[in-house]
């Protein structure tokens, strides 16, 4: 009885790569939270248009933490750790102290809206709905916010490096995530079309010639594949 | 060819979607031409995916900032569409029915639009 489900496993679902799509359902839910707690501070906005019932100040909150995502938002975890070549505006420190500034302000802002809709709202007994909208504002930004900066993978660029589940032979590895399945089987029935197989090709100035060259005898060459990733031969 | 029925189907969509939008408006009954606003955000719906695939190379065939920003914004801009109605009916502005006709109509358009892009859009070149 004790284990029953051990041998079960979802159906596999071929037409989704789960690590390609990690990045894309991330970025939709947190677009779809973000979104929803502005149009929620409309909605109270619209309902309660006076002064007394909310007070035109409590947009602050959620303007600063608009403002703390695109700030987190705006610097790559790269460009943290000081991976990326040339020095930027302020390099890695600057890269650090922006995130930091970002998270305070983030912080800041809930606990603010925490504070409006305690301070303003509950203690003084009035109609609660507009400081529900503030802190409801604020805390789906701050989610959006997180699971935007934390929910998608970026694969580690160093110029030598092998990106994981990678078997390349050398050379540079390419900044985003790569699917593991392409690399150890070339001529699958993988789910995207491959990167090489379409219209866009390998540009020259990424990869240097010794490297091409190594590609050459590797399946991925254009000429191995049609448009849709069949092979042709 | 296959493009043919997939188009037909997309536009006969498309018509279905703004036959709603349509009907919350002019029917005698609510007779308000406010949910016109949501035809703003359809507009403005596939901008920003096809901003990111005209101006960042997807090399590796997958993700890139730019795309991820691009699908952060479109998912903001029908969230947008949603809302609107929503809203606009809290306000009483609109009808209860007006609105739920402009969600239905929403729905239909955005699959249509989705459609769109999962048969015409994928990795070619956009012509123009």
């Amino acid at each position: 009885m004790a284990g029953f489900l051990d041998n079960f496993r979802w159906p596999e679902c071929e037409c989704i790569d789960w690590s390609e799509r990690r990045n894309t359902m991330a970025s939709m839910f947190s677009g779809v939270l973000f979104f929803t707690g502005w149009w929620v501070m409309i909605d109270a906005a619209v309902c309660y248009p006076s002064q007394e019932q909310m007070n035109h100040a409590f947009h602050t909150c959620g303007v600063f933490a608009t403002v703390a995502f695109f700030m987190i938002n705006a610097v790559s975890n790269g460009q943290v750790r000081g991976d990326t070549y040339g020095e930027g505006c302020l390099g890695r420190t600057g890269a650090r102290l922006w995130l930091f500034i970002g998270f305070m302000v983030l912080f800041g802002s809930l606990i603010a809206s925490i504070w409006i809709l305690f301070g303003a709202y509950v203690v003084p007994k009035k109609e609660v709905y507009p400081g529900l909208a503030v802190f409801f504002q604020n805390v789906l930004i701050f989610f959006s916010t997180l699971i935007y900066r934390f929910g998608r993978k970026e694969d580690v660029w160093t110029p030598n490096s092998k990106p994981p589940g990678r078997q390349t032979t050398s050379g540079g590895g390419i900044a985003r995530s790569q699917t593991p399945t392409l690399n150890n089987q070339p001529h699958s029935k993988h789910l995207a079309l491959p990167p090489f197989c379409n219209k866009r090709t390998l540009k020259e100035p990424i990869f240097d010639r010794d490297v091409r060259q190594e590609f050459a005898s590797t399946p991925f060459v254009r000429t191995n594949c049609g448009l849709n990733g069949q092979q042709r031969s | 060819m296959a493009g043919i029925k997939s188009l037909l189907t997309l536009s006969f969509g498309a018509a279905i979607g703004l036959m709603f939008l349509m009907l919350a408006c002019a029917l005698p009954v609510y007779n308000t031409y406010w949910p016109l606003f949501v035809l703003f955000f359809y507009v403005l719906c596939p901008i920003p995916y096809c901003i990111s695939q005209r101006v960042a190379d997807n090399l590796d065939g997958g993700s890139s900032a730019c795309r991820e920003l691009a699908i952060f914004l479109t998912t903001g801009v029908v969230v947008s569409a949603f809302g609107l109605p929503v809203i606009l009916a809290r306000a009483q502005v609109i009808a209860w029915g007006a609105c739920a006709l402009v969600l239905t109509g929403n729905t239909v358009i955005f699959a249509t639009i989705l459609g769109f892009f999962v048969v015409f859009g994928s990795n070619d070149d956009f012509g123009w």
